[in-house]
């Protein structure tokens, strides 16, 4: 063998079966892009459940050459792209995650006060004026679509809506969403205070009425009944939230109850968050720079969307004087459970030591699940 | 992978029809609103209907029973007031009433079933005397 052979093949292996001469500034970006969101989850403990996953799964899917997220010359999916296709392709990991939200939560809150309910609509606003701002950045109707329900703050419905309308904005939807749900403590006190005068700050609210186990247990069938007759396109997410609390309510299958909302939540968490960042690489990312615009609209949406469940709450007590909400309640109607209703709670302890809202503020936000819910089943209603 | 980083201006896609755009979106916001407030009409009548069957329910178990009632006034002593137990009953219940409080591994002794091999061992044994 001479030497011109010989470094033919190592030139040959470094080209074809090595990563290494195929980094470009766009990979070495997303690598540091990917780095950073896990030191946010493990230096600052911002949503480490979700941003670990996400951060490695963009970290690992933009080293060149890797079989990752390809097919293999049989077609079949390479190892993410298993989780990928099957798990957000097929629309089966985000109601699955909605399953054991169900189990977790709650709904006593919002059935005590249902009128709360118009705040989780109320605080889709900034869904839809992210929907209009989103079309004159040039995107097209279903990213627009896609775009605008990451100011709703559900996670599972954002990637659920993404992967329905646009897939290719999956991942900096999904990083939008997650990112600024867990900003929602920086972004939302300073709305709330433009929004509200000291005297709206200190009004205290009717002690809820305790609610019955048979109410817990009609709601979850009642809501779903009104949301796949109304709304069918958003079924897959409604019904498996509402199937998760009606096991938690009726009591007889805990078993069930703890293997959704513990360990099956847990599995399906980590596949989800890898699929996400999967979908991250350099090309996609940079390739038109749409997903700079969905971060920077992002923050607009959640503004809108604090400050429409402001505006209702405001409007309510206009409706009906006689029992009046605490506008800091409205800007739980963003979904971020229950994060959202404890930046109201602490607001409002900040003005009236006194006043407890935790539970009157867990209303809306459980109508914000719903109501973001909805918003995404009439955008793929309209636009798949 | 061009190396190159294409920022988009502000300029919405020419064939968009807005007024389809924006008539929708502000039907879709509003029906919203419907499907909560229809769910909340629908949570709201429910309660209503579970409070009255509750309250019903309550007041038919509090209302006075006439049999007991019907014995006290014929003078005689009923179990349901209590006249009619003896201090042996009492204690009986007392202490029926102290073991079921008491958590299940301190009421029931610990069985434990002797394993294949114990059971093996204790028959050799057994052969072999």
């Amino acid at each position: 063998m001479t030497t011109a052979q010989l470094v033919e093949i190592i030139e040959k292996i470094f080209l074809t079966q090595m990563g290494l001469a195929h980094v470009g500034w766009g990979h070495m970006l997303m690598w540091a892009f990917g780095l950073f969101f896990i030191w946010l989850a493990v230096a600052k403990n911002v949503e480490p459940l979700l941003l670990v996953p996400i951060g490695f799964g963009i970290f690992l899917v933009n080293f060149p050459l890797t079989p990752l997220m390809g097919h293999t010359e049989g077609g079949h999916p390479e190892f993410l792209a298993v989780f990928y296709e099957y798990g957000l392709k097929w629309e089966l990991l985000p109601p699955v995650i909605f399953l054991g939200l169900g189990t977790l939560t709650d709904f006593g809150p919002l059935i005590a006060n249902p009128k709360v309910l118009a705040i989780g609509a109320g605080a889709q606003l900034g869904v839809f004026i992210t929907f209009v701002g989103t079309l004159l950045f040039g995107f097209t109707l279903q990213e627009a679509a896609a775009t605008g329900i990451i100011g709703g703050a559900d996670g599972p419905t954002t990637v659920y809506l993404t992967n329905a309308l646009a897939p290719h904005l999956l991942g900096p939807n999904a990083i939008a969403a997650y990112s600024y749900m867990a900003l929602v403590p920086i972004l939302q006190p300073p709305i709330m205070r433009l929004l509200t005068t000291p005297e709206e700050r200190t009004i205290r609210m009717d002690q809820l009425r305790p609610v019955s186990q048979k109410e817990k247990i009609l709601f979850p069938l009642i809501s779903c009944a009104v949301v796949c007759l109304l709304i069918p396109a958003v079924a897959p997410l409604m019904s498996m939230l509402m199937l998760g609390n009606f096991m938690r309510e009726c009591g007889v299958v805990r078993r069930l109850v703890d293997t959704a909302g513990g360990a099956l939540m847990n599995i399906v968490t980590i596949f989800l968050g890898l699929a996400v960042g999967a979908t991250m690489d350099a090309e996609s990312f940079f390739g038109d720079g749409k997903p700079a615009v969905v971060l920077a609209l992002g923050v607009v949406d959640f503004v809108f969307c604090t400050a429409g469940g402001i505006w209702t709450a405001q409007l309510l007590n206009r409706i009906t004087p006689k029992s009046k909400l605490n506008p800091l309640i409205g800007s739980a109607g963003v979904s971020a459970v229950p994060m959202a209703a404890r930046v109201s709670h602490v607001e409002g302890l900040k003005y009236d030591p006194h006043n407890h809202m935790m539970f009157h503020a867990m209303g809306p936000n459980l109508a914000g699940v719903i109501g973001t819910a909805a918003a995404a089943g009439m955008f793929i209603a309209m636009f798949r | 992978m061009d190396g190159f980083l294409e920022l988009i201006t502000s300029r919405a896609q020419p064939d968009l029809d807005w007024n389809y755009a924006l008539v929708t979106l502000v039907f879709r916001f509003f029906a919203v609103f419907v499907v909560l407030w229809l769910i909340q009409f629908a949570m709201w009548a429910s309660g209503r209907v579970i409070r009255w069957l509750e309250e019903d329910e309550s007041q038919s178990a509090s209302s006075p029973n006439p049999g007991p009632a019907a014995a006290a006034a014929s003078g005689s002593s009923s179990a349901s007031d209590g006249g009619g137990i003896d201090a042996a009953t009492i204690a009986v219940i007392g202490a029926a009433l102290e073991i079921e409080a008491q958590p299940e591994a301190a009421r029931v002794p610990e069985q434990r079933q002797p394993s294949a091999w114990a059971v093996a061992g204790r028959a050799k044994q057994h052969r072999s005397r």
